[in-house]
């Protein structure tokens, strides 16, 4: 009950305009001021939320994406990527779903992944006549396969709480992750055919050599990203790091659109970027930390376990509950909430831990896009300075599509298991 | 304004400098490089708040409000800096209090430098909610409202960046 | 009352086994007047987190290890310093349930946490080195050998000493770095430790066993939120802990034999150390043990009471 009038409370705050940390942590705060609990612990708990490794790496990916952005990086690999699949009508769409998933296999964190190409992105489809809701859902949508596809902060998390082997999952994250690539190409195609975007010219002989010759070093700061971290050189974080000063040099050196002087405050614009989704972040810890000690969601997944389902049944009973806390909770607090729970169940049900380990991250990747509490929303309407009434439109033809996806991998468990059984 | 950008620097250089020296020269690796970086990022973040104030940069949902009459628009502006008033005032409230008892605690992080955590980490959130309510403070003093989800982000403007007060 | 215990392992792992048989006898004791909720895997707070709301009564109970208390209370690193190699579990239960004992859970209560008179149980010794692909025999073989290592500043500082090159490593990225040779092994954990990650997978082939300490989990109460309750509640609490101590440490006992056979199924060799070695190591270490007490902040004259009752036995 107490639990009902909170969420109802943070909502009509969030909907009369509070700024959404300050929604977040006035509910926690009054709520678990009445249950009398000492309130100093709250303030406590919500930095430490943001004292982590996993954080770190926020702001670095952020700095990479501005230098990338306004240093004519990004614009540079769009162009190379132009010249393949530009002439393809929707190509800026389907560009933005390729860099994405390139992306993705750099980057573990869904949000950082959406900023990041969001941030070049996004200007890039409006400049081509592109609707902006759009724009925002495409690139909230495909930023989410940075938790799919490997490396994926999640998927450790997950790994370290089932038990479950995280190179094997990394694996069993590949093929979903480019099945997902595959269904929004698909959908970007049949878009953009309805309303007619334009698509461009196909390039001449000697524009295809010069623009993929001239992207070489842009492409170069991925390609070294993510061969350090496969060869096992730099952890995700340090990646982060190294993405940043790589960025910062290739404007400043090779493509020499950024001006030394201007270095200083375009990191102090990336990491202001990134403090106000930080911002969210912590309140949202302290929400989701409020709600767990309520004892509800606990609750919502015994009534499934109760109700003795069969396996099928038990797995989109799961969704339809995960979904839900989605909704109103961070993914991670949605995964530390559900997995502890759920794990003892698997065995008896005979569902693989790392088949239910890539249903939980999808589930994840929808938590991220549905309101009230989606971090790619927030994310991407702050890089847009777009309302995020208009985000919020943008993304749900995506959660649509994602839960068409959900089904697919709740239900065929051999997308997810073939290739690390093949492999391993 | 300046100090965040020292911030993200050090916290780069700092990550990376423990980085590289743990790949060259393993037998000086220092295990408190991540450390320090995260505390250098934990402080950009929070002195970060109340720049964001300024530029009216905290995420809000106008999606419901758009819809309402503009005199309604204005007393939910109002009402929702008052709000946001309390909020911050009783988190550095909380804050300092949080200082205090992990000072009493003497609670020191897991790496040979040992660091109090109530500097390194607990100060950050008190400080940072004062810097937003002094900036709420100059906002209101220049007689504008500085929350309300029908207003629009202001651009930081290299102009208003230097005279930025901040720092 | 509805109390509320905060664990970061997940269900099944010993520590949460322990606190459901815990929560169990409490409700049976108190005839339902307390009930104890068990929040697993870091729902409610991460491992320092809950110290902190437990000294503040924003948490009720818990069951820690000792390094995670060790950031509050430094001499909990007792455990860890050379003169411990090479205990047996019975020692250190023998030491922590006298005076010893009773001066650390003392310095516990300083933080307004209660530890139950039955006090904790072993969970498993630590060993110096976990390698993969490379034989530790001897002290001498650990010569910059990269370990990574739990944190802790007494563990870092002791292999330092040790002259191997330990390794500030974030758990996720062990597997990761151990399959691309950036780290030979890793430092000071247990044989669950290895069970648990299937580190076999990542190439971990050989122990060098020297028990370099011994792991134990604490069970924790918030001194606020026991003094809300009645006298008999609380003796009820204490009871119920006493009877499951035992049972924890059989557990666990077993756990830990089946971690070896595991892990030895899977190809790891044990190298034991010999009593010579440990002897020889402690000499060498006696010198860098004083400096590595002093920085690590905790109180020398404790580490010599705790030697010599050790010793004594
Ligand atoms: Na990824
Ligand atoms: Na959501």
């Amino acid at each position: 009950m107490e639990a009902l009038i909170g969420l109802g409370a943070m909502l009509v705050l969030m909907a009369l305009g509070a700024p959404i940390f300050v929604a977040l942590g006035t509910v926690a705060l009054v709520m678990l001021g009445i249950e009398g609990k000492p309130l100093m612990d709250a303030a406590a708990h919500s930095v430490s939320g943001i004292n982590s490794t996993t954080f770190l790496a926020v702001p670095f990916f952020v700095m990479a994406a501005t230098f990338m952005q306004k240093g004519g990086i990004a614009r540079i690999i769009i162009e190379a990527a132009e010249t393949w699949v530009g002439h393809i009508r929707g190509g800026l769409g389907l560009v933005c779903v390729i860099a994405t998933t390139l992306f993705a296999a750099i980057s573990g964190s869904s949000v950082v992944t959406a900023m990041a190409m969001g941030t070049v992105l996004i200007p890039a489809m409006m400049a081509r006549g592109y609707d902006r809701p759009f724009a925002l859902g495409l690139v909230g949508a495909s930023g989410t396969l940075g938790i799919l596809i490997p490396p994926s902060l999640s998927m450790i998390l997950y790994g370290l709480i089932a038990e479950v082997s995280v190179p094997q999952l990394f694996l069993a994250g590949v093929i979903p992750g480019l099945i997902q690539a595959a269904i929004l190409a698909t959908w970007v195609i049949f878009y953009s055919r309805r309303k007619g975007y334009a698509s461009g010219s196909r390039a001449t002989r000697s524009e295809f050599v010069s623009k993929n010759l001239r992207a070489l070093p842009a492409v170069a700061i991925p390609l070294s990203v993510f061969a350090g971290i496969y060869s096992g050189y730099t952890t995700v974080t340090e990646s982060a790091g190294v993405a940043a000063v790589a960025s910062v040099l290739v404007a400043l050196l090779v493509y020499r659109e950024v001006k030394p002087s201007e270095v200083f405050r375009m990191a102090t614009e990336a990491m202001k970027a990134a403090s106000a989704v930080t911002f969210i972040v912590m309140f949202a810890m302290l929400f989701a930390h409020w709600i767990t000690g309520s004892g509800v969601p606990t609750a919502l997944v015994n009534l499934a376990i109760e109700w003795d389902l069969k396996p099928w049944q038990f797995l989109l009973a799961l969704n339809v509950i995960m979904i839900v806390l989605g909704m109103f909770l961070d993914a991670v607090a949605v995964m530390l909430i559900v997995t502890p729970i759920v794990l003892p169940l698997l065995a008896q049900l005979g569902i693989n831990p790392m088949h239910f380990g890539i249903v939980l991250i999808v589930n994840m990747e929808i938590a991220f896009l549905t309101p009230p509490i989606g971090l790619n929303i927030f994310v991407l309407s702050s890089i847009a300075r777009a309302p995020m009434s208009e985000a919020i439109r943008g993304m749900l033809p995506f959660v649509a599509l994602m839960a068409l996806f959900l089904l697919l991998v709740t239900y065929i468990p051999e997308i997810s298991l073939w290739l690390p059984r093949t492999m391993m | 304004m300046i100090l965040i950008g020292c911030l993200i620097f050090a916290a780069l250089i700092c990550f990376l400098g423990g980085a590289v020296v743990r790949a060259l020269a393993p037998l000086h690796a220092v295990d408190w490089a991540e450390e320090v970086s995260i505390y250098c990022i934990i402080w950009a973040s929070v002195l970060s708040g109340s720049v964001l104030v300024a530029e009216r940069r905290h995420i809000a949902t106008e999606v419901v409000v758009a819809s309402l009459p503009p005199r309604l628009q204005l007393v939910l502006g109002w009402g929702v800096t008052l709000l946001t008033i309390g909020f911050c005032a009783f988190m550095a409230l909380y804050g300092y209090q949080a200082v205090d008892f992990a000072l009493l605690l003497d609670e020191r992080s897991a790496s040979t430098l040992r660091v109090p955590q109530a500097w390194a980490v607990f100060l950050a959130l008190p400080v940072g909610m004062v810097l937003i309510l002094g900036r709420i403070g100059l906002i209101l003093l220049e007689g504008h409202r500085p929350f309300g989800a029908d207003l629009a982000p202001i651009d930081a403007a290299p102009a208003r960046m230097t005279t930025g007060e901040e720092h | 009352a509805e109390l509320r215990l905060s664990v970061e392992t997940p269900p099944g792992h010993l520590r949460n086994r322990t606190a459901e048989h815990w929560a169990e006898l409490i409700e049976q004791k108190t005839e339902g007047s307390v009930t104890v909720s068990i929040f697993p895997a870091a729902q409610l707070y991460k491992s320092a987190d809950a110290v902190r709301a437990l000294a503040s009564g924003a948490l009720d109970m818990s069951i820690q290890a000792n390094p995670t208390l060790s950031q509050f209370e430094p001499n909990l690193s007792v455990l860890s310093l050379p003169a411990f190699y090479g205990a047996s579990g019975d020692d250190v239960l023998e030491l922590l349930a006298g005076p010893v004992g009773d001066e650390l859970w003392d310095m516990v209560g300083r933080l307004n946490i209660h530890v139950p008179e039955a006090g904790p149980f072993l969970y498993a010794p630590n060993n110096t080195a976990y390698t993969a692909g490379k034989q530790i025999s001897s002290y001498e073989d650990l010569s910059g050998v990269k370990l990574a290592t739990p944190p802790s500043p007494i563990v870092v500082n002791l292999l330092k000493a040790l002259g191997a090159a330990p390794q500030a490593t974030p758990r996720s990225e062990i597997v990761l770095q151990l399959s691309q040779g950036q780290i030979d092994g890793l430092g000071a954990v247990t044989d669950l430790t290895i069970m648990g990650g299937k580190l076999w997978e990542a190439g971990i082939d050989h122990v060098f066993v020297d028990n370099a300490g011994w792991g134990i989990y604490i069970p924790l109460i918030s001194q606020r939120s026991l003094d809300k309750l009645s006298k008999a509640e609380q003796a009820a609490i204490e009871e119920a802990w006493a009877e499951t101590v035992g049972w924890a440490g059989e557990q666990s006992a077993a756990d830990r034999a089946e971690a070896r056979s595991v892990n030895e199924s899977h190809g790891i060799t044990y190298t034991e150390a010999t009593p010579e070695q440990i002897e020889s190591m402690k000499a060498t270490l006696l010198a860098a043990q004083a400096d590595i007490v002093k920085s690590g902040g905790m109180d020398a004259d404790f580490v010599e009471r705790a030697d010599a009752a050790l010793n004594g036995m």
